[in-house]
Formats: structure tokens, sequence, C-alpha cells
């Protein structure tokens, strides 16, 4: 009776293996798109699995599916216009940032596998807070309220877009894997996953955190950490560490080490050159440049195939 | 031992013979195919209207909830134009967007949804600076799709909403057919009686996007009023629940002829009886009946003895002509005769007010107006008013025009919308009209 179990056993495997044997991994995790060339986005489309999906290995996601948003909250779509202008816009200030600091195999491997946009913020009117992005399992990020990008409004831009993918993004990489613990242990009686939004950044920073949302809880305050370093000018972060008084200060610039450490040995970014990288592309924002980014880019890509 | 295996070979053969499944499926084809065929079908209806659609969208169905009217064009590429006049999202002008995407997926069924961002159709489901806006939906399940007829239902929000295809080419032409379908029906904020076999009731206040509904046969209290979303077409209403137990009942068309609005599945809507109506439109600080001057005697015999006073005035109080408004109103819960002269004085306007309690009895079959004196007679409410029945006597005999006992008729081209005017016959006869009430 015992060999039968075995034979039976071994049939199984056999089977089994015989099942996958068709089967081929691919590069992209996104198996053979297939865009439609006849669809009012077909220009877009290609666009995006050009510039995103084949080199990025990543989905680009701007129809939006109602089923893949909090049904706690009302939310609209982008529109195409504003999804093809923050498409160009995070090609030039985090993708292509990443790909020179960092090392151009770095996004498609440790990069978020999915982007999604939606037109609005999420608003909770009770609790008095507004959602502009979130991250989800390590690969997919949500930015919201694109809709209501100020395209002139540098200051605008920096709170609500760029201060966001990369605060988005560093959850995805603390997702992978995890952020020190003693950043928990520096101030965990300061955090406030409650009422974190009645305090001023004044009080925050006071209180040794780079912002109110970064005083709701440990993780929030590793990424606020990481993001207004590296979108915040010289002026604003000096401002801050004066305001946050001497305790304050000091609290912040331990985190600060925390989080640099952190990168340049998990990750082996160095934080600084990535956001002089930043800065440097962020003062000088010029529209048409970034709208035809992606010439450049592919010029680039061009050149540095050949050599 | 043999007995007790058989017995077991029994039962397995039963089981199986239990489970032999020999009777037909319920449906012809599987489900993923069925699913498809849905979504292919509503595609395919969705893009074979040759003007577009028709579309009487409802956000949601909150009391604060309106009809409105959208105009829609998909593209089999996925393109979908949206065009809409309305006061809330396009300051009344006709707007039209083309930049957005439309598609037909699979959910709990098919799904219609509009996935990128349209300036006109969002408009209503952009949560805006209260995380709510006006609640509509954006994705839909598509309840029925035929070339004649697409029916939603707000995934989020439960609103039913109705496509009809467009027959108007000229989107200004189509706009201003619906504003006039709304104008005639609802004019003067118009109450209409909707009987669906036995039963009946009020709806009022249709031009404003959604009807309040009340108990037939008492004049109207806002405060329990129920709301219902309504949206006034070429040919008629669209409202977004109907009004009995079938909720589909969405569609009611206008037959001037009969002063009535029909739906499909028998329920109707009319000036009903126009003596109960009478009594009807009172509301408490809202909503009472003018009096039509032309033609009265004792109301030309006013204004000359009024204009006789006022020539006999200083300079300095010179009145620099007046309006006249007699006119019937209720006030917590008391019947009032006003007779109201607005006058120019200098550079301010001046106001004056003649006010008499009356008693107001109505049934089916006539209307009973009387003074709150011993024998019927009208005495005057305040001081004001008796000083100025001292000066200019003639105003009471003004006043006693709505005294006596009447039936309501309706004038010509009033037939539905008897409020904008209807006529009381009896000893005398007078023209009213509905109107809002002058402030005690």
């Amino acid at each position: 009776m015992k060999s039968l179990y075995k034979i039976l056993a071994v049939a199984c495997l056999v089977m089994g293996f015989a099942a996958c044997e068709g089967d081929q991994f691919t590069e992209s995790i996104f198996v053979d798109p297939v865009i439609d060339t006849t669809t009012y986005t077909y220009q877009f489309d290609k666009w995006l699995d050009k510039y995103y999906t084949e080199p990025y290995n990543v989905e680009f996601l701007y129809k939006l599916d109602d089923n893949a948003t909090d049904p706690n909250y009302n939310v609209v779509p982008v529109s195409i216009g504003m999804a093809d202008t923050l498409a160009h816009l995070a090609l030039y200030l985090w993708y292509d940032v990443y790909d020179s600091v960092v090392g151009p195999e770095f996004l498609p491997e440790y990069g978020p596998k999915m982007i999604q946009l939606i037109g609005s913020s999420m608003l909770d009117p009770v609790q008095g807070t507004e959602k502009l992005g979130y991250a989800e399992g390590g690969i997919k990020i949500t930015l919201l309220k694109i809709n209501e990008m100020q395209l002139n409004n540098i200051d605008n831009l920096n709170e609500y877009i760029f201060k966001t993918m990369h605060h988005e993004f560093s959850h995805i990489l603390h997702q992978q894997k995890n952020y020190p613990t003693e950043f928990a242990q520096i101030t965990p009686a300061n955090y406030d996953p409650i009422k974190w939004q009645e305090r001023t950044y004044e009080e925050a920073w006071q209180l040794g955190c780079v912002s109110n949302y970064g005083s709701s809880e440990a993780r929030e305050d590793f990424v606020e950490v990481i993001a207004n370093y590296i979108v915040k000018p010289d002026a604003w972060w000096d401002n801050m560490l004066k305001k946050a008084g001497t305790e304050g200060a000091a609290i912040i610039n331990q985190k600060w080490d925390i989080c640099n450490t952190w990168l340049k040995e998990k990750w082996e970014i160095d934080l600084d050159a990535l956001r002089d990288e930043v800065q440097k592309r962020q003062q000088n924002l010029d529209w048409n440049m970034i709208m035809q980014f992606d010439d450049q880019l592919k010029a680039n890509r061009e050149n540095n195939a050949k050599e | 031992m043999k007995a007790k295996y058989l017995v077991i070979i029994g039962l397995l053969a039963a089981t199986f013979a239990a489970c032999s499944r020999d009777e037909e499926s319920l449906f012809e084809k599987p489900a993923a195919i069925r699913a498809q065929e849905a979504i292919d079908n509503a595609f395919n209806v969705l893009t074979s209207a040759e003007n577009g659609w028709e579309m009487a969208y409802f956000p949601n169905l909150e009391a604060s909830a309106k009809g409105y009217n959208m105009v829609l064009k998909f593209n089999k590429n996925g393109n979908v134009s949206v065009t809409a006049k309305n006061a809330t999202t396009t300051a009344n002008k006709i707007v039209t967007d083309t930049a957005s995407t439309w598609a037909v997926k699979s959910d709990y069924g098919p799904i219609l949804t509009f996935d990128t961002y349209n300036d006109v159709f969002h408009a209503f489901s952009d949560p805006g600076n209260d995380g709510a806006g006006l609640l509509g939906d954006y994705e839909f399940l598509i309840l029925k799709a035929t070339p004649e007829l697409v029916l939603l239902k707000g995934k989020k929000h439960s609103a039913y909403t109705v496509m009809r295809p467009m027959k108007n080419t000229d989107l200004a032409a189509y706009y201003a057919a619906c504003e006039k379908m709304q104008a005639d029906l609802f004019g003067n904020n118009n109450i209409v009686t909707l009987t669906q076999g036995d039963s009946k009731m009020y709806l009022y206040k249709g031009a404003e996007g959604q009807f309040q509904s009340a108990a037939y046969g008492s004049p109207l209290v806002a405060e329990t009023a129920t709301y219902h979303p309504v949206c006034s077409t070429e040919d008629g209403i669209i409202v977004s629940m109907g009004f009995g137990e079938d909720v589909h009942d969405h569609i009611f068309y206008y037959d001037a002829a009969k002063g009535e609005l029909r739906s499909e599945k028998g329920a109707v809507m009319n000036a009903g009886n126009l003596n109960v109506l009478f009594g009807a439109y009172f509301t408490d600080n809202a909503y009472g009946w003018s009096v039509d001057p032309a033609g009265q005697p004792a109301v030309d015999a006013l204004l000359a003895a009024v204009n006789t006073a006022m020539k006999n005035t200083s300079a300095k109080m010179k009145v620099m002509g007046y309006g006249y408004k007699q006119s019937l109103n209720m006030y917590e819960g008391g019947y009032f005769m006003l007779i109201n002269f607005s006058y120019k004085q200098g550079s301010k306007i001046q106001e004056k007010k003649l006010v008499w309690e009356i008693n107001l009895e109505q049934n089916e079959n006539g209307i009973t107006i009387k003074g709150t004196g011993e024998n019927g007679e009208l005495v005057p409410y305040d001081e004001g008013t008796e000083k100025f029945l001292i000066q200019i006597p003639s105003a009471q005999a003004v006043a006693e025009l709505m005294l006596g006992e009447f039936s309501a008729a309706p004038l010509e081209g009033n037939l539905f919308n008897a409020v904008a005017g209807m006529l009381l016959t009896g000893e005398k006869q007078l023209t009213i009209k509905g109107a809002n009430n002058v402030k005690m």
C-alpha cells in the first residue's frame, strides 16, 4: 500500500511539473501588454508603455477604477491632460533622478509596480484631514489631488505633488526593508494618530518632527523626514531647525541621521546627492523642457546603449 | 459481514444516484459568456445612438438632490462628449467637454464608467472642499440597455439615471424646449396631484429640479415633505424613482390637451380638483393667492381715492407712484386677506398694508370665505387698517370682493399648471394667481 502512495506521489509531481513546462517568465510582470491602436488614448498609452512600463516595470494607472479606491471617500478621476503632465513631471523629478543618482537598475527592481492617479484628494471633514497619497504593500503608490496641481506655483507643487511622490516612495522602500526600530523609540510619546492635524508645523517641529503629519506616527515621521529633506529648499530646512528650538532641532537631526544611514546602508542611496539633484531640477522648472523630457531621455538612453 | 458491505455499497450507489444531474441548466450559456454578451450589448447600444443620448442624471437621493439634463455622445474609440446646462454646475450656460473617456466593464454585471475627468460630468461627483460635493456617481450598474432606453443605477449613491436617444440635434433648441416644459408645467411653484390607483399625493416645486411630496387634501407643510429629484424634458418629465411600489416608473409624457403627465405604467399627474388645490396652495409664510384687479370697479374706486389722497399730500411727502396687490395668505395657521400698497417716497420704498383675518372653508365642492365678525363680516386686523379705512373707506369694498362662496375653474392655457392662474366663480368672479406671500 505504501508503494502505491509513493507511485501516486511521484506521478503527481511529474504531472505537476509537466503542467508548468509551458510557462515562461518574462522580465516584466505585465506580460505582453497589448495597447489598442484604435482608442482615444492610444498615443498616451503608448507613451506610458514606452517610458514607464517598459523601462521601469511599472503600470501607470490613470483611468480610475472605483474598486481600487477607499469606499469611505468620494473621489473623481484625473483628467487626461493632468495625467499627461504628472507623468512627465514624475519622469523628470523622480524616475530620472533615481536613474542618475542611484543607478538605472534601481527603480525597475525596487520601484513601485503600480502608480495610480486620482483627480481629487481624500477629504475627511469630520477629522479635518486630507489624504494626498498612499502606498500599499510595497508595490503601489496612489497620488491624489492631481487635477488641482497649480503648475505655476512651485510651493503648491512642492507641498502637494513633489513631497507626496517622495513620501510615498519612501513608504515603498521601508515596506520592502524595515526602517530601524530605534527611530520609533526617539519620540514615541509625541505621536498622536488622532489629533496630529490640530498641531501647527511649528508645534510639530518643537516636538522633533518635520511636519504635523509626521507627528502622527513613527512610520509617517520617518518618510516625512526623507521627503521634506529632498524637496524643501535650504531656507525652509534651516528655518525649521531654528524654530524647532535646541531640543526639537537636536531630535530632528538625530532622526535625519538614522534616515540617512538607513538609505545608505540598506539601499546604497546617497540622500544628499539625491536632494541636490532634485533641488537643482525643481529650482529651474521649465515646462516646455519637462513636457519634452522624454525626447532627451530617449537620446540619453540611445547614447548609453552605444557606449 | 457480507451484509454490512452490501449495505455500504447500496448507500454509496444511492448517494451517487442522488448526485446525478439530469436537469437542464437555467441558462443556455455559461456565466462568463453571458457577462461578455451583456458588456458587448451595452457598448453597441450606447455607441449606436446617432445624435447621442439624453441623460436625466440624478446624483443621489438625498433631500437636497435634484435632476439634471445632460447630453452624451459615446464614441467607439472610448471617447465621450458631455454637455450640460444648469444653474448648479454651468451657470446656466451650455457647456461641453469632449476630452475624456468612458468604458463598459464587468463587475457585478456590466458597469458604465466615466474613468477620466470630464469637466461637465464629474462636476457632480467632485468632492470639492467638504469631501462630498453633490454626491454624484461616475460608475453605474447598467440595469437595462436597449436602443430606446438605458437605465443606470449609481454604484455608490444608488440613484437611478435614465437615458434616451436624443431626437433633437440642436443642443440650444433642446435645452430651450426643456426649460419651456419646466416653466409651463411648474411655474408659480405649481402643485399637482399624483394619482396611482386609489392613492393620491401632492407634488410641488418641480421647477427646482426636485418634487416635494405632501399628503393630499391639506395645505402644504414643508417640514414634513419628502424629496424626489425630477428632470423636465422635451416631452414631459423623468424622475429618478417611481412614486409607487414600482420604482422603475420613471418617464411621464405630457399631454397638453388633457393637461396631464401620464407615466408608461398609468400614474397620472394633473391639477386635480381645483377647489382642493386652492386650499392646498396655502403654505405658512411662503405661498398664497394674489387677486387680479383688472375689471373690478371696486378696485378702480379704491385706486382713484388713493390717487386723490396722494394729490393732497404735502410736497414733502410726495408719493412718486405706487404698486397695488390684493392677496390671500396664511400665517401661523391662520388665513389673512391683505391689500398692500408699496410706494416710492423720495428715494425710499415704503409699504402700507391693510389686513383682515378671514375664515376659509374649502372642499371638493367649493370654497367659502368669511370674515371673522359675528355674521361673517370683515373686521380690521390692526389699528393701521382701521385708520386707513377711516380715511379711505372704499378699501373695505375691495376686501369684501373676496367674501362669499366660490368654485374654482381653470383658465385657458393653464390646464396643468392651474396655479399660474385660475378663476373663482360665484356671486362674484375673480381671477387669482399663485404668488409668494406678502410679509405680515
